[in-house]
């Protein structure tokens, strides 16, 4: 029974941690948002800080708990003053918190690791539970990779009574639940819709080994929340103070990525290139978003360059002896249409790249408001050509790298192309959603 | 008013029917029941193979039966993730020199090649890891004088040559010791190959050829302190 009200404690504790108030939200001259909307920037807020501490020396792990108690106490205030009554009853809410029960039940009985999360992931947050800081990485396998997620994971494994490991994973369901939700919000329909919505993309898309210490389920996340606040820049009918808000949650969406997994560098490259073509905006708009991209990046690096990990060794394993000299002989018929064989079955596995796919051929041949389209599918055609790239140029044995990854790869940025969907509905409702 | 009102009795039947598909579908109350029944180890070991598929069971088992608070040598003789984590101790970068974990140990084993073509013979399973091939026996009823043995690794074409070295045969034996240790090898991935040939070229009589494969860890030179299923916690005898 201990473990079931803890389950129920950490989900109500995340919950609080990740509320971000409206009160805030007023300074960027915000109206009301939802319940949800605030939750799902407060995620992301709660990654950033996270990130920042995880520099912090964890010896003196004291200061990283009076900063997680000053944001719990302001938010637990906020959330109590902003949403005390009726508004708690918000069905969004409810069903939202009964998702993450019964997933975070499921995850509690299939405590199985996966095999990357065995070999490195894992001893990257045992390293932070057992009071290593990030200059310690460098003693733990694979540290040519990014430790944002583990680092989550182990804080919220220290912060829960019971300490056990399982319980920091919670933190994944709800950051995947949550960004599913928050886009479903951007359905032109009531509740119940939304809530319909969700459940049918958290059915498509659900599998409890997602969380069984992977970062793609992180990814997915991150990606699906800019694929939304991306939407709401391309739909231009907003101030610029409120795209300029946007744009922030963007670029620390990215700053984030980068931290969790090395690929979410590529794929944000590839978002980055979309906000540059958005139409009608200054010489200044764009040059500020890439160099400000260009500095998370460097940033990045010079971090790693600092904590005294070998900046060239990213990847390093996957991508031997890699130069731009020889690239051509990377290229092959037979390679290319294995990588097209598997690509096709990591597509297949995942329904939702069919189905918005379909929508977006669909919209593109009927629809006269292309604007919006026009970048889901280009982002589309990009994050598959570099997913492509990924295993052209991999010097590992290329179908067992295919065999045992495409899934999850292209499961990272499976998010983005949620919205096409969405746009679809919101276009189509009348006819398709009559009830 | 009337369509309205059965229009949202619809919606929530709708609701309501996720909520119990997803209730089912996750053997929701199943769960909450066994996280009520089982704790953590318990339910560690139900997901786990106790000593199978990484040991990790077995492992929490030493570490907690023995107080480990040290690493250990861990060799998995199958192809697992890392089970180190168990045993991680980062306030400890200690390691019991005098103890060892072996999962999934076996003590002799026999790898059948199976001849391809003339000359050429491709293993019908992969030997197990941190073993040292010991002999080859070749299957012919002729005799063989002279020969060159190659054993070679292929994954997806590309081929990795871990042996090669010319053999006189001694008696009219069928046997060459061959005393290949493949604990520095990565053979994770892809296939073994033999490839045999000589001069007299009288090779197509051999149809088969088989291996035999030792443990690089004797059990003789330790002593057991837990022997569950193939998983062995050992002391080293001084």
């Amino acid at each position: 029974m201990t473990e079931i009200f803890q389950i129920f404690l950490q989900i109500l504790v995340i919950f609080i941690f990740c509320y971000f108030p409206q009160y805030y939200l007023n300074f960027f001259d915000l109206k009301q948002q939802s319940i949800i909307e605030k939750i799902s920037l407060g995620v992301m807020v709660n990654i950033f800080i996270l990130l920042l501490l995880s520099f912090s020396n964890q010896k003196n792990f004291n200061l990283v708990y009076i900063v997680l108690i000053i944001i719990f106490c302001n938010n637990l205030f906020f959330f109590t003053i902003e949403n005390w009554g009726f508004k708690l009853f918000d069905t969004k809410l409810i069903f939202l918190f009964f998702f993450i029960l019964v997933f975070s039940f499921d995850l509690a009985n299939n405590l199985k690791l996966g095999w990357d999360p065995q070999n490195f992931w894992f001893f990257k947050t045992l390293n932070f539970i057992q009071g290593g800081d990030i200059y310690n990485l460098k003693n733990i396998p694979r540290p040519d990779y990014p430790h944002l997620g583990s680092f989550i994971w182990a804080i919220y494994t220290k912060i829960s009574f019971l300490k056990l490991e399982y319980l920091g994973r919670i933190f994944y369901i709800f950051f995947y639940c949550v960004s599913i939700f928050s886009v479903a919000e951007l359905l032109k329909h009531d509740d119940i819709k939304k809530i319909l919505f969700s459940s049918i993309i958290i059915i498509l898309t659900y599998d409890v080994l997602l969380f069984n210490g992977y970062q793609e389920v992180l990814i997915f996340s991150i990606f699906t929340l800019f694929s939304k606040y991306f939407y709401l820049i391309i739909k231009n009918n907003i101030s610029k103070s409120v795209i300029n808000y946007y744009i922030i949650i963007i670029l620390l969406l990215f700053l984030c990525g980068t931290w969790i997994k090395n690929e979410a560098m590529f794929f944000s490259f590839t978002s980055m290139l979309l906000i540059l073509c958005l139409p009608k905006k200054s010489t200044l708009f764009r040059l500020s978003i890439f160099f400000s991209f260009f500095f998370i990046i460097a940033l990045r690096f010079l971090i790693f360059k600092e904590i005294g990990l070998d900046i060239s060794t990213i990847h390093g394993a996957n991508y031997e002896n890699l130069s731009l000299l020889n690239l051509g002989s990377y290229l092959g018929i037979d390679k290319i249409l294995l990588i097209f064989k598997y690509f096709f079955f990591g597509l297949a596995s995942n329904l939702i790249y069919i189905i918005a796919t379909f929508a977006m051929i669909f919209m593109l041949y009927y629809r006269k408001n292309k604007t919006d389209l026009f970048f889901y599918f280009t982002s589309l055609i990009l994050n598959f050509l570099l997913i492509l790239s990924f295993y052209i140029f991999t010097t590992q044995p290329i179908e067992w790298a295919l065999k045992v990854t495409i899934e999850r790869v292209t499961f990272e940025v499976l998010g983005i192309y949620l919205i096409p969907i969405i746009i679809f509905i919101n276009v189509y409702s009348k006819k398709i959603f009559k009830i | 008013m009337k369509k309205e009102l059965k229009i949202y009795t619809l919606r929530y039947f709708i609701l309501i029917i996720i909520f119990f598909s997803l209730i089912k579908s996750t053997d929701f109350f199943k769960k909450i029941y066994f996280l009520n029944t089982y704790g953590y180890s318990a339910r560690i070991a139900k997901n786990y193979s106790f000593c199978k598929k990484g040991s990790i069971p077995f492992l929490h088992f030493l570490k907690k039966k023995y107080k480990l608070n040290q690493k250990i040598k861990t060799i998995d003789y199958d192809i697992n993730p890392s089970p180190d984590w168990v045993l991680f101790n980062l306030n400890n970068d200690n390691i019991y020199k005098d103890k060892l974990i072996l999962l999934n140990y076996r003590r002799q084993e026999k790898i059948q090649f199976l001849k391809l073509k003339k000359g050429l013979f491709v293993s019908k399973k992969k030997p197990p890891h941190f073993l040292t091939i010991k002999k080859a026996i070749f299957s012919t009823n002729h005799n063989i004088n002279k020969i060159n043995v190659e054993i070679s690794n292929r994954v997806e074409g590309l081929i990795e040559i871990l042996f090669s070295k010319d053999f006189i045969f001694k008696d009219q034996s069928k046997e060459i010791d061959l005393n290949l240790d493949l604990e520095q090898q990565n053979i994770r991935l892809g296939k073994l190959f033999i490839k045999i040939s000589n001069k007299e070229n009288n090779l197509k009589n051999i149809e088969e050829i088989q291996l035999i494969v030792v443990p690089n860890y004797d059990l003789d030179n330790f002593r057991i302190l837990k022997k569950v299923d193939n998983c062995y916690f050992l002391e080293r005898l001084s």
